[in-house]
């Protein structure tokens, strides 16, 4: 079971965990240890800091380095915006420019080489506690180890970042499709719960309502792209979405920031919410939820996240993932991933007629069908 | 006199075989006398979250095997070297792949043959290239250090290397200046240029404390020098990311990377054989041998696989895949599939409908990454497949995969299909840099027997038209008659030893050089070589491919899934 980078099932309703909350960067961490903590709590500061980056103008306007400084469109001691241009210049019935990459003063002009050097400062960003719980470890310079009890749900796959909010139940089951229409302007500032899926009308919608995250069972991979795609020309493809720029780890690198968090608990495609899942979610109904969005793959494997978190005190226990009889598991395979069913007695080894040896469960399906799956194709929902 | 371990004959060896996915190791021993493959076990790889020590699942592994074998390989300590008392084992070696494959940025300034020699280098080793050309320069074609910068941030490399192509001056010191800049932000620690001398003399910036920077003059040697000394240093990065000891505990273990393992062992079985041979393994990561008796040639691509890397995949063809698939699918189908695989990489496939996607992705990973190279593939007179060939419950939908991937064209006619089920390749390649005549004892004794041999008829006809006609006699009953379309597949089972199989050619068609052939089923006899009329039918059978080379992957759809399946009915593969 090391589909999840815990060894615990995807629903834990009372529980004990530790979560590291830190910044990218070094900052000041305002928390002490023992420190009581809720969702909007900061607990750090990232510092201000500067450093300079030179832009090779010249060479990008293709012009020679001495008379680089006439397409400069300010002067030295100017301030530009992240993607504003720095310097201009007609070719045919074109314009090149060279843009700022990040926000930055302009602090000096080398003609000889043709290039500028901008000053580029990074503001302080505050990093919130986004749960209730209290303050466990000290990071130095970069946040703290935050103790939190109470309920908590696994994801497969998220977009965007961290969100606050009540839970907002949407639909009445989890198979049903939360459309556009059904969006309610007073969900502002929610996490919702969708249901099966949304299409992009209902995504735009949630938008321009305003919420701060949705939970859903499952999206589809063409519809997830439409409405995060980065090129305002026309949608990304899948490749360049999903793979954009060889970025390890990253599961959407070509997306742009998603404008709420996002949470799928199923996968992509249409995938109905596993009953327990979308059950734990109602009986959460209204509490304070804290998402995690952020998914990393590969060796840095993270999933997304809920917690409710300051409500209940945890079971004091470890929750486990052995798979024994009556346990309520999942299965995940590619092809016909979000079934939930009932282990079947315990785990055994299956040697096929090639001697090759895999590890099995018998699985009590919906329909009442008991299958032997391999438990790579399962994970323990609670 | 002590002997050394030099000195010592190797009694027994054991191979610890590892990737993100899986640990596999295989225990060989002098058996009456002979070097012969005893046992093997696989564990899951432990190298991700939550555990993240693949130290773990080597335990886990070696364990399997001690209780298997019922010999003891594990000590206090880790592995007990040398064998003492029949405890522990005289050679250890860990191969696979131990640590990330090295992440490398190609910038090529310029002229882009430049960059082959470096292309190829990273194309025989573990690495994860990143080609990096157009994508620094604007729309109206001029350098661009900010996209450089960006680019290089973006895929985080560990080494990048420039190359000046026939690029300008100023360009090429906008590319070293921004190659400063990363480096004084911490962002980049390692950098190989190949520029000209005059060039190399001025990056005195890019010397830093801690920074790695070294310099070739390509034309102080040739492509092929440049590419060798590239190849080396690759690897020798590699190696050196690698901890034995952290691994497998204990002192005396030794490490071979995968690609070289396999490369030997590939090269041996070509020159044993006498043939061709082609060598296909999936794992995390993919890569292809094939060698002849006179050469060998790898392609490693460590960021294409059917599990966390499958995504990649969708670089390729996407209608090629669909084409493979013997039902009605759409795109958003297969990129549903992807996805939902690279979320949950380990997971196995078992029904078939899956089972035909994971087979079209694997096919067109291998498609793909042999592009340029099909014309040697093609000769193959032998193939073996790794994973995930053997992971799948029907060893004739391996087969088929092989035969698709590759598309042999064998100048015999003839090729085997070996399953490799229990790693021997890597195995019996890792051992040999330490004991050849164990490596050459274990792929003579355990690796011969075919899974599954194929005849392959070429030629061009129309489709329908009959390409060969045959009989089957069996001793003690009637001749069978048979004959086989141009673009059918049939398929003979459960054939006993004295079995013949009498082929003869219609008018455009051959089988190799040949338009008439006879073969006698003789496991025992069989030749294992291209000349070779004595053939092992294996598990799977006799196979006669008359699909006309290259296979086809367009045209009409409902035509396609129908010719699909009827291949899919020939090897008898469920669907």
């Amino acid at each position: 079971m090391w589909t999840f980078p815990a060894l615990e099932p995807v629903i834990v309703e009372r529980g004990d965990f530790v979560l590291q909350r830190t910044l990218d960067r070094p900052g000041e961490v305002i928390v002490r240890v023992g420190d009581r903590v809720t969702p909007e709590s900061v607990i750090a500061r990232s510092e201000r800091s500067e450093r300079q980056i030179s832009l090779y103008v010249a060479n990008e306007l293709g012009v020679p380095a001495d008379s680089m400084d006439r397409y400069l469109t300010k002067k030295v001691g100017a301030s530009f915006r992240t993607g504003e241009e720095v310097a201009r210049r007609r070719s045919g019935l074109r314009n090149v420019s060279v843009s700022a990459p990040l926000s930055g003063v302009l602090t000096a002009i080398d003609v000889e080489h043709g290039t500028v050097t901008l000053n580029v400062t990074d503001e302080p960003v505050p990093l919130r506690s986004v749960v209730s719980g209290d303050v466990e470890r000290i990071v130095q310079d970069r946040g703290a180890i935050i103790r939190a009890s109470g309920a908590r749900i696994f994801g497969i796959a998220g977009f965007g970042d961290e969100a606050v909010g009540p839970l907002t139940i949407a639909v009445d089951r989890p198979e049903r499709e939360l459309t556009a229409q059904q969006v309610r302007d007073d969900w502002r500032g929610a996490i919702v719960i969708c249901g099966m899926t949304v299409g992009v009308p209902t995504l735009q919608r949630l938008r321009d309502v305003g919420v701060h995250g949705i939970i859903v069972g499952s999206i589809a991979e063409a519809d997830i792209r439409r409405f995060l795609s980065v090129d305002s020309h026309g949608e990304a493809t899948p490749v360049s979405f999903w793979l954009s720029s060889d970025q390890h780890d990253v599961l959407a690198p070509g997306a742009a920031p998603a404008p709420f968090a996002v949470m799928l608990t199923e996968g992509f495609g249409r995938i109905p919410m596993a009953e327990p899942v979308f059950a734990f979610l109602q009986r959460h109904a209204a509490h304070q939820a804290s998402l995690l969005a952020h998914t990393s793959l590969g060796s840095s494997l993270r999933r997304p996240e809920m917690y409710v978190s300051g409500r209940a005190e945890g079971s004091g226990e470890r929750p486990d993932v052995t798979l024994r009889d009556g346990r309520l598991v999942r299965t995940i395979a590619s092809g016909h991933p979000g079934v939930v069913g009932t282990c079947r007695g315990e785990v055994f080894t299956l040697t096929a007629d090639d001697g090759a040896r895999r590890e099995v469960v018998q699985v009590q399906m919906p329909s009442g069908s008991v299958q032997t799956i391999p438990v790579t194709n399962l994970e323990v929902l609670e | 006199m002590s002997m050394t371990n030099a000195d010592r004959p190797v009694r027994s060896g054991l191979v610890i075989d590892v990737s993100d996915l899986r640990v596999r190791t295989a225990l060989l021993h002098l058996v009456d006398g002979e070097h012969r493959f005893i046992g093997a076990a696989t564990a899951h790889s432990t190298s991700f979250p939550p555990i993240q020590d693949i130290a773990v699942g080597v335990k886990r592994s070696i364990r399997s095997v001690e209780e298997d074998t019922g010999l003891r390989v594990l000590g206090t300590d880790g592995i007990e070297l040398p064998m003492v008392n029949d405890r522990g084992v005289d050679l250890a070696v860990v191969t696979g792949q131990p640590a990330p494959p090295l992440r490398l940025s190609i910038v090529c300034l310029g002229r882009r043959d430049a960059a082959d020699a470096v292309i190829a280098a990273a194309r025989r080793t573990w690495t994860v290239a990143d080609i990096v050309l157009e994508r620094v320069r604007t729309p109206e074609g001029a350098f661009s250090g900010a996209l450089l910068a960006t680019t290089i941030q973006e895929f985080k490399p560990d080494v990048v290397t420039i190359v000046q192509g026939d690029c300008s001056d100023a360009e090429w010191a906008a590319a070293v200046g921004t190659l400063t800049q990363l480096i004084n932000s911490g962002l980049l620690t390692s950098v190989i240029v190949i520029a000209p001398e005059r060039l190399l003399d001025g990056l005195q910036d890019l010397n830093t404390a801690g920074v790695e920077v070294q310099g070739l003059d390509p034309s102080s040697a040739s492509q092929a020098e440049i590419s060798s000394s590239l190849e080396l240093e690759f690897l020798a990065r590699q190696s050196a990311s690698v901890d034995v000891r952290a691994l497998v505990g204990g002192t005396g273990a030794t490490y071979v990377s995968q690609v070289r393992a396999a490369e030997l062992a590939t090269r041996y079985i070509a020159r044993r054989r006498e043939c061709p041979v082609a060598a296909v393994d999936i794992d995390s990561g993919t890569t292809v041998h094939w060698a002849t008796p006179d050469m060998s040639e790898v392609l490693v691509r460590a960021d294409i696989d059917v599990s966390g890397n499958v995504a990649q995949i969708l670089r390729g063809n996407p209608s090629a895949i669909l084409g493979r698939l013997p039902f009605p699918a759409s795109q958003e189908d297969v990129v549903h599939w992807v996805l939902n695989r690279m979320l949950r990489p380990r997971t196995v496939t078992e029904n078939p409908r899956d089972l035909a996607i994971e087979m079209a992705l694997a096919v067109e990973a291998v498609r793909m990454m042999t592009v340029g190279a099909r014309e040697h593939l093609a000769l193959s007179a032998c193939i073996i497949g790794g994973s995930p060939f053997i992971d799948w419950p029907n060893a004739a939908l391996a087969s088929l995969a092989l035969l698709d991937a590759l598309e042999p064209e064998p100048v015999s006619g003839v090729v085997e299909i070996v399953l490799d089920t229990d790693g021997l390749v890597t195995a019996a390649g890792a051992v040999g840099e330490s004991s050849p005549a164990m490596a050459a004892a274990i792929l003579d004794n355990d690796l011969l027997a075919p899974t599954a041999t194929a005849i392959v008829i070429s030629g061009k006809g129309g489709e329908g038209v009959v390409a060969v006609r045959g009989s089957l006699d069996v001793p003690g009953r009637q001749t069978v008659r048979f004959s086989v379309a141009s673009g059918g597949m049939h398929r003979f089972e459960h054939l006993a030893d004295g079995a013949t199989i009498s082929l003869t050619c219609e008018s455009g068609f051959t089988i190799g050089d040949a338009t008439t052939r006879q073969f006698t089923i003789d496991r025992a006899n069989a030749a294992h070589s291209n000349v070779s009329n004595r053939i092992d039918p294996g598990d799977v059978g006799v196979i006669i491919d008359a699909r006309p080379r290259p296979l086809p992957s367009t045209g009409d759809i409902a035509s396609r899934y129908q010719q699909i399946a009827t291949w899919q009915d020939a090897l008898g593969i469920q669907r």
